[in-house]
């Protein structure tokens, strides 16, 4: 968990007028948003999008952040949610557009060949993308992000009991997928 | 008693107590399908963690703040317009309600002024006020329907007093006065003057 004074330090320095601090609080966080992004998404893209729209939101509302919560928390929070948006957004494209949905699919292959060159795309990362938004946004906070049940309750608004059966389920689908996986 | 997949998730995801734990691997030890389920779960955790290790790439990681920076910049003149647009259409709905409420309160003044009359006999006797002289009205209408002339009056100078705003006791003094009473006391010929005083607007 990061330290909660330097992240206050740096917010109240930016919101006295210091732009610097801010892009150092980003840059603490930048993996962090940008895995959680990654993972919900599935292709780099579509990632960068939401890290630039989280990066967005954290400057126009950080004047809001109480300093009653970790910021690790409140930022989990605005990244949760713009992922899952953004996710509904692309759907709904997708859905209402065929051309749309064709230039989608150009842009997963050439995404999948411009990363592939130099990042593996994990056949779990791949895997991921056949859970339901909800089990994976649970899966994601609880495994990659080592969140506990409460915390990951704080930043959805769901009950820990919801969030533990989303989580279980997600494992058992993810094992079934990955059964017959040959890399796996 | 949990479901064996719970126990195993939460074995492996470390949410036992030291007694849960040494009863589940107590049970381990004598069931070869629990195993096989175990090793199952456990090879999904493995590669969890060796997606964990995975590093953002170093020129991505470079770029995201001076991107972000860069798109904030593009925005201001945007956000500058976009306040605008906000403050035009906020002026925009203040000016359009107080149009409809000096609308909606003129259409109720002539709606109140309408309450006077109740069919279409009374608004043909005040088309004809306006065309033909109030003698000739007064004569055809007060031997067989006194009730609708008076009402006509009523309907005529209170709308009269509305339009030029006079006084609110005024109107309820004039609403109050029962001609029907004073054709009764008075002469034909007093009426007369009456209403041609009144029609003369020196009743005022």
């Amino acid at each position: 968990m990061a330290d909660n004074s330097q992240d206050f330090e740096l917010i109240k320095n930016f919101l006295d007028g210091d732009e610097s601090s801010f892009n150092r609080l980003i840059r603490i966080y930048q993996d962090k948003i940008y895995w959680h992004a990654r993972r919900m998404a599935g292709n780099h893209i579509d990632a960068d999008e939401i890290v630039q729209e989280v990066l967005i939101v954290i400057y126009n509302k950080l004047h809001t952040f109480k300093f009653e919560s970790s910021f690790y928390s409140w930022l989990y929070r605005i990244t949760a949610t713009r992922s899952i948006n953004y996710l509904k957004k692309r759907n709904l494209k997708k859905f209402i557009s065929l051309d749309d949905l064709i230039n989608r699919k150009d842009d997963s292959v050439s995404v999948a060949n411009t990363i592939e060159g130099t990042e593996r795309i994990s056949i779990i990362e791949q895997k991921l993308q056949m859970l339901p938004v909800k089990q994976r946004e649970a899966f994601i906070l609880r495994s990659f992000n080592d969140l506990s049940y409460e915390e990951i309750s704080e930043i959805t608004g769901k009950s820990v009991g919801t969030i533990k059966a989303n989580y279980f389920h997600a494992i058992n689908k993810l094992k079934e997928l990955l059964k017959n996986e040959k890399d796996y | 008693m949990k479901k064996i997949i719970d126990r195993i998730i939460d074995y492996i995801d470390g949410q036992m107590n030291s007694k849960q734990k040494e009863d589940f691997e107590f049970e381990l030890k004598d069931s070869i399908q629990l195993q096989k389920e175990l090793e199952e779960y456990k090879s999904l955790f493995n590669s969890v963690e060796v997606e964990k290790s995975r590093v953002i790439d170093k020129d991505y990681a470079e770029s995201i703040i001076p991107a972000f920076r860069e798109r904030i910049e593009k925005n201001r003149p945007f956000l500058f317009y976009k306040k605008l647009a906000y403050s035009m259409s906020v002026f925009s709905l203040a000016a359009l309600v107080i149009l409809l409420l000096t609308l909606f309160s003129s259409t109720d003044e002539n709606r109140q002024s309408d309450l006077f009359a109740d069919n279409s006999e009374r608004n043909d006797i005040e088309l004809y006020i306006e065309q033909i002289s109030a003698d000739d009205l007064i004569s055809s209408y007060r031997e067989s329907q006194p009730e609708i002339l008076d009402s006509v009056y009523k309907n005529h100078y209170s709308r009269e007093i509305i339009s030029n705003d006079y006084a609110v006791e005024n109107l309820f003094a004039i609403n109050d006065i029962n001609y029907q009473e004073l054709e009764s006391i008075l002469s034909d010929e007093e009426m007369d003057f009456v209403y041609n005083e009144i029609l003369n607007k020196e009743f005022f």
